[in-house]
C-alpha cells in the first residue's frame, strides 16, 4: 500500500429522497439512528440546483447515512426505486456484532411493522433485508466467520479468470459473459494447472 | 476423462464436501492449495434434497471451478459430465 495510504471506514453514503417526514421517522424512530446533522442550504452550484436539506443519521463507529431532500422538485421517473434485483444492488448493509444482535434487530423491526423480506446466511455474512419508505433496500448482517487468506486468493482467482474469459469472448465476437458456467470452467482449468493432474 | 468440482476449503462449503463424500462412485480428494476436489469418471451427479444442502450453498456450490460440462444445474440436481 503506497505510503500506508488507507481509508478509515465510512463517513457517509447519501441518497435522494422525496419523502421527508417518512424518511426521518423511519431512520430516527423506527431504526433509532440519532439524527446528528442537517445542512439546510440555498441552491448553489449549477444554476438549476434547488434549495435542499442534507441530513445525517448516526449508523455507528463514526459512520452515517445521509439523504438529500430537494425543495420544490418532483420525484424524477429515473430515480424511482424499482424493487428489482438490479435496482436493489444499490443498497446499504450495516454490521452488527452477533447473531443475537441480528435477531434483536429483526424483532425490533417486525414489532414496528417493518416486514423482513429475507434472512439468509450467505458465505461470510448472515443478513436480514427490508425496505425503507423510499423503497431502498437495506441489509443488516453479522459476519459468520473471519475473512481468510484463502478467501482473498479465491476472490483474486475468480476475478482474474472472469476478466480473461470475458476478453476471450469479446475477441471471439461472442459478446460479454453470459453464464456463470464459463467462469466455473475457466477457474477449474486454472486450478487444474495449479494442482496438477494427480492428487 | 475425470470430471471435477473444485471446492474451496472454507467452512460454508464443508456440508457440500461431507455430503459428496457419502455418494457412491464419487471420490473426494483432500485439499491442496486450498481446494477439495469432488471427482468421478465420466459423470458426476449431485441432488440437493438428498444431500440436505441449503439453497444458498447449492447455488454457489460450483464457485470453486469445474472440469467438465454442466449437463444440468437445476434447483435440485447438478449433473457434470465430460466435455463435449
Amino acid at each position: 500500500m503506497e505510503n500506508g495510504l488507507r481509508l478509515q471506514g465510512v463517513h457517509h453514503t447519501a441518497r435522494p429522497t422525496w419523502k421527508l417526514k417518512e424518511t426521518v421517522e423511519f431512520y430516527r424512530d423506527t431504526l433509532g439512528l440519532p439524527l446528528i446533522h442537517c445542512v439546510s442550504a440555498r441552491g448553489w452550484g449549477p444554476s438549476n440546483h434547488p434549495d435542499f436539506l442534507h441530513f445525517f443519521f448516526d449508523s455507528g463507529l463514526g459512520s452515517t447515512i445521509a439523504f438529500f431532500y430537494y425543495l420544490g422538485t418532483t420525484h424524477p421517473e429515473h430515480l424511482v426505486h424499482r424493487p428489482e434485483y438490479d435496482s436493489d444492488a444499490t443498497h446499504t448493509a450495516w454490521k452488527v456484532d452477533s447473531r443475537e444482535d441480528l435477531l434483536a434487530w429483526r424483532a425490533r423491526l417486525e414489532s414496528r411493522g417493518v416486514p423482513i423480506m429475507y434472512q439468509i446466511e450467505h458465505e461470510i455474512v448472515e443478513s436480514i433485508y427490508f425496505r425503507d419508505p423510499n423503497g431502498y433496500f437495506i441489509e443488516i448482517g453479522t459476519p459468520v466467520r473471519p475473512v481468510t487468506p484463502l478467501d482473498i486468493a479465491d476472490a483474486q482467482l475468480t476475478m482474474r479468470v472472469a476478466i480473461e474469459e470475458e476478453q476471450r469472448r469479446l475477441d471471439a465476437g461472442l459478446g460479454k459473459l453470459q453464464h456463470v458456467e464459463s467462469i466455473y470452467q475457466a477457474k477449474g482449468a486454472a486450478l487444474e494447472v495449479l494442482l496438477g493432474d494427480t492428487p | 476423462m475425470t470430471v471435477t468440482i473444485f471446492v474451496a476449503d472454507l467452512a460454508e462449503f464443508s456440508p457440500l464436501v461431507k455430503a459428496a463424500s457419502a455418494v457412491p462412485d464419487i471420490t473426494v480428494v483432500p485439499p491442496r492449495h486450498g481446494y477439495w476436489r469432488i471427482q468421478a469418471p465420466q459423470q458426476l451427479a449431485l441432488h440437493r434434497k438428498t444431500l440436505g444442502l441449503r439453497v444458498a450453498l447449492w447455488n454457489s456450490a460450483l464457485s470453486g471451478g469445474i472440469r467438465g460440462h454442466l449437463k444440468e444445474y437445476t434447483n435440485d440436481s447438478i449433473i457434470l459430465e465430460n466435455e463435449r
